[in-house]
């Protein structure tokens, strides 16, 4: 039987629609299930951050899946990336805006705008509410996630870095005022602030629920970088170490174990969370590398290193077993700056 | 077939070429020019070098435009244009952002604090005379000019009278153009006065990636020059000349920052002509200042620098083939920079040159040397060689190789953190090879000219991340080779005048050196720098009417150094139509013209939207009484 043409029309036209749901260049079939999400900034103002997935069920990378699920660029510098259940939350530091996605597809679900130049997002346990540090809106914004929208904001003069929810408190490092300040989530108040050093960049919590912030520093005042260990209960610094002049440390980074701190400064240290002294010789050496970027596996406890190049071309990440030993690596997009491990 | 459908062909067609047909006589000179310093500054030095006048027609058909946008949409570079009146720097050769001299009568404008010479702030109103050279001019220019030179010339009125010009512009993402400008010659004293304001509102139609069209908000600029040139012959012998040059430019950058640049020129020079030899002696203060802010990320920078130069210049004939030139050049430049900390830096230059040229039947040789002493540190000595050689009526061939350099900016040394003061010079050497053909018979005339070229730069300065915060280095290492080359024709049949120009350009820029194990760049093409180019136009002129038809392609241009990122090759389309009026001494003309004819959606530099079709309207108007 020859199909009538209204049968013709009616399946072209139900094509059409089905082919309209995805949006033009978008890729399907794409599926995130364990592996480690690699975040490119790309160049400030060129558009052009990414996001990659290394699969560990098929060893294997997939390059700039936001685009190719979603047939879009993500947009301008990609500087964190927030697992929060079935949705996930990249955070595109010059668009101003949050992307929301599905975890397991990367499909879109919505954008969140009106931000100034958001750099993490941190879920407020199960309220659907989200603290989004910036880094020149002088304040801490609330975001609705069921709405995607932003609800509210807590001032906080200066560049609010990473986040950390201790019970009802979240401590806020800032990269522009020597302390770690708290908030508290209940009343949406900054409560207190903890005395730091200058250039707050990084957090971690340790084995003993002590709370690790690294401070890089200011190259302007001759401050040197320094790191603190804070007792979240008493709200002081019990222990602070101070870096030698010249120096600028990032990316401080614990293991699943809790007992030992990773950074960056220029080369890896590691550092017992136990011990009395910074650690004198570096863990991994840079050799030249220009280390960008650091994670450590939760389950495997390797260490992913990210090596920028040039900032100009394609980085490399760099993988190492927990005892320092180069695995191998893969190559990632432009100035990959950090690492979000799915399990 | 209707009117409109006729004219729309005609306008796809033909077209008013770049006027570069007009500028290109046979080269029969063999023989020594006079004695003079500036024509020989500008031609007899970079003898063997590819040179290229910008016509008077040429400078005519982009009279409202920048410097930058000629450069580009005539297809002589390839510019690399941010957005409409943003930063726009050429790339001659395969060279980079700070390789390009912009010489504006015999001072070098680069920028001490940055190195480069931002051609939206050059606008075209007020050039005067502009020549394109092409090629490592280390000996003839000093530092900064290694991938060329454009020089620009103030003219002098050539005959007693006065001239007054007006220009009215506009076009349709709201952008304005007026000017005017006056020559007298009266006596022993001639002036030039050019008044310049642009102005655009830049909202044009763009088309993001994976997005809608949308209009660009956030990239208005203005801008204001004023040009004044005086020049006194004092007697027969002795010329005195004065020039000001103010401009001020101020832009939104897309997103939300905002630039503001001011510059204020003043030069003078005085002239001792004789039948054997000229001396000339020369001062000029450049002022710049830059202010950039950005409102969200609380940025207010400023930024600037006074240069005080001085120069003795002479100039002898020897019999009839032989010329040598000789001279010295001081310098002191003192810049300051929120980027510096509160502190201002200077630094004192000494340069010595010498030239040598000879003349044949058929051919020219000269001979060029440079010594410069920077902050107190002697350079390499900068040689040069160029040769002409007069093969036949209509075919010359040239030659030329040589020397150079460009000293670190102010801002590789002290910019805190990461000012290196311990940089090198780059360093490198140029050769090319050329050969000019023309033909002319009855109503015809065509040329065409071929040069290849390859230049090597070493310890290219370029800012590297270190531990912490990043700095320049002598890291890199750059091989640039291609070939140039360009064909003009034109025809006349009774009232009717039919002109036709293409020019090709292949440019191989590479990394030679890799920074390391890893760096992917090792082998390829810079960034930016598109391997093919071309122009094409036509243009068809009878009576007062003119219609003309100009296209540009330019090739793909990475913009990752492991070629992992690129942009596509675009083609451009322009066409335009003009009616002159000339009416006793007054003479007008109306121009109508389409700019990105084919609405094509590009980008020069990644992440800055380039406007789609839009229209243009000028109307000149110019008086002469003699």
């Amino acid at each position: 039987m020859k199909p009538s043409i209204p049968v013709l029309l009616g399946a072209a036209l139900l094509a059409a629609a089905l082919s309209a749901c995805k949006p033009d260049g978008a890729e399907a079939e794409l599926r995130f299930t364990r592996g480690v999400f690699v975040l490119n900034e790309g160049n400030f103002l060129a558009s052009n951050a990414t996001l990659d997935f290394w699969d560990e069920t098929e060893d294997s990378a997939a390059l700039d899946v936001f685009e190719r699920v979603n047939g879009r660029p993500l947009g301008d510098v990609l500087q964190s990336m927030t697992l929060d259940g079935s949705r996930a939350y990249l955070v595109v530091n010059n668009s101003g805006k949050i992307e929301a996605v599905q975890t397991k597809t990367l499909e879109s679900v919505g954008t969140i705008t009106g931000l100034t130049s958001p750099r993490y997002l941190l879920p407020l346990g199960n309220t659907g509410r989200a603290y989004v540090s910036d880094l020149a809106a002088n304040a801490i914004s609330i975001v609705d996630l069921d709405a995607l929208s932003v609800t509210g904001s807590i001032p906080l003069p200066g560049w609010s870095e990473e986040m950390i929810q201790i019970g009802s408190d979240v401590f806020v490092s800032h990269q522009g005022r020597p302390y770690v300040y708290v908030i508290d989530t209940r009343t949406d108040q900054v409560t207190d602030s903890i005395a730091a050093g200058a250039g707050g960049n990084s957090l971690g919590l340790d084995e003993n629920g002590k709370l690790w912030v690294l401070c890089g520093g200011d190259f302007f005042t001759s401050t040197p970088a320094s790191l603190h260990r804070i007792d979240p209960a008493s709200r002081t610094a019990e222990r602070s170490w101070t870096f030698p002049a010249g120096q600028f440390p990032a990316n401080l980074r614990l293991n699943p174990a809790g007992d030992t701190v990773y950074y960056l400064n220029t080369d890896v240290f590691a550092m017992p969370v136990g011990a009395a002294e910074l650690p004198a010789a570096a863990f991994i050496a840079a050799g030249g590398a220009s280390f960008y970027a650091l994670g450590v596996h939760p389950r495997e406890r390797t260490l992913y290193i990210a090596d920028a190049i040039d900032y100009a071309q394609r980085g490399t990440v760099l993988r190492y077993s927990a005892r320092g030993a180069l695995l191998d690596s893969f190559k990632a997009g432009i100035i990959p700056g950090e690492f979000v491990f799915l399990e | 077939m209707p009117l409109p459908c006729r004219l729309l062909l005609l306008l796809s067609l033909l077209s008013t070429a770049p006027a570069a047909l007009h500028a290109q006589k046979p080269d029969s000179l063999r023989q020594l020019d006079p004695v003079a310093i500036e024509a020989y500054r500008l031609k007899a030095l970079a003898a063997g070098q590819r040179q290229e006048p910008l016509a008077p027609a040429l400078l005519d058909r982009f009279a409202s435009a920048t410097l930058g946008e000629l450069l580009a949409g005539a297809g002589y570079a390839f510019v690399r244009a941010y957005s409409p009146g943003g930063l726009a720097s050429p790339a001659l050769r395969g060279s980079g952002a700070a390789h390009t001299a912009v010489l504006w009568n015999g001072f070098n404008l680069q920028s001490p604090l940055n190195g480069q010479a931002d051609l939206t702030l050059f606008p075209v109103w007020l050039l005067g005379e502009a020549t394109l050279l092409h090629g490592g001019l280390g000996a003839q220019i000093g530092s900064g000019a290694l991938g060329g030179a454009i020089v620009l010339q103030t003219p002098h009125a050539p005959g007693p009278g006065l001239r007054i010009r007006a220009l009215a512009g506009a076009e349709s993402p709201g952008n304005w153009q007026s000017g005017l400008s006056l020559q007298l010659r009266h006596g022993a004293r001639s002036a030039h006065t050019s008044w310049i304001r642009q102005q655009a509102a830049n909202r044009f139609a763009y088309e993001p990636p994976g997005g809608a069209r949308t209009r660009q908000t956030g990239a208005a600029w203005q801008q204001q020059g004023f040009l004044h040139s005086e020049r006194w012959q004092l007697g027969r012998r002795q010329h005195l000349q004065l020039h000001l040059w103010h401009q001020d430019a101020l832009r939104q950058l897309p997103p939300r920052a905002r630039q503001t640049d001011r510059a204020l020129r003043l030069l003078a020079a005085w002239t001792w002509s004789g039948t054997r030899s000229e001396y000339t002696l020369r001062a000029a203060r450049l002022h710049e200042s830059l202010r950039y802010t950005d409102s969200l990320l609380a940025l207010d920078e400023l930024s600037g620098g006074v240069s005080w130069l001085a120069e003795a210049e002479a100039l002898h004939r020897i019999g009839r083939r032989h010329r040598i030139h000789g001279g010295i050049q001081a310098s002191r430049i003192r810049a300051q920079a929120d980027g510096y900390g509160s502190q201002a830096f200077a630094q004192g230059r000494l340069a010595a040159f010498a030239s040598w040229q000879a003349a044949w039947e058929r051919c020219t040789g000269t001979l060029s040397l440079r010594q410069e002493q920077a902050g107190g540190r002697l350079l390499p000595p900068m040689p040069s060689l160029g040769l002409t050689a007069q093969l036949r009526p209509g075919l010359a061939l040239r030659a030329g190789a040589g020397r150079m350099y460009r000293l670190p900016t102010f801002n590789d040394r002290y910019w805190r953190p990461g000012g290196n003061p311990d940089l090198q010079s780059e360093t490198g050497w140029s050769q090319e090879l050329g050969a000019d053909l023309s033909a002319a018979s009855g109503r015809w005339a065509a040329s065409a000219a071929l040069t290849a070229f390859s230049s090597r730069i070493d310890r290219w300065i370029v800012w590297l991340p270190g531990s912490g915060y990043w700095s320049p280095a002598n890291a890199r290492r750059v091989w640039a080779r291609g070939i140039e080359s360009q064909a003009q024709a034109q025809m006349q049949a009774g009232k009717t005048l039919l002109l036709a120009s293409l020019r090709y350009a292949f440019t191989r820029s590479t990394h030679q050196l890799a920074l390391r194990d890893g760096d992917e760049s090792l082998g390829k093409q810079l960034i930016y720098t598109p391997a093919h180019q071309a122009a094409l136009s036509a243009a068809l002129r009878r009576g007062p009417w003119a219609l003309e038809c100009l296209h540009t392609w330019t090739g793909r241009r990475y913009t990752t150094t492991d070629h992992a990122g690129s942009l596509p090759g675009f083609l451009l389309g322009g066409a335009a139509a003009s009616y002159r009026l000339q009416a006793g001494r007054q003479l007008l003309e109306i121009q109508l013209r389409t700019e990105n004819l084919w609405n094509v959606r590009y980008q020069v530099v990644a992440g800055r939207p380039m406007p789609l079709r839009y229209l243009g309207a000028s109307l000149r108007w110019e008086w002469n009484r003699t």
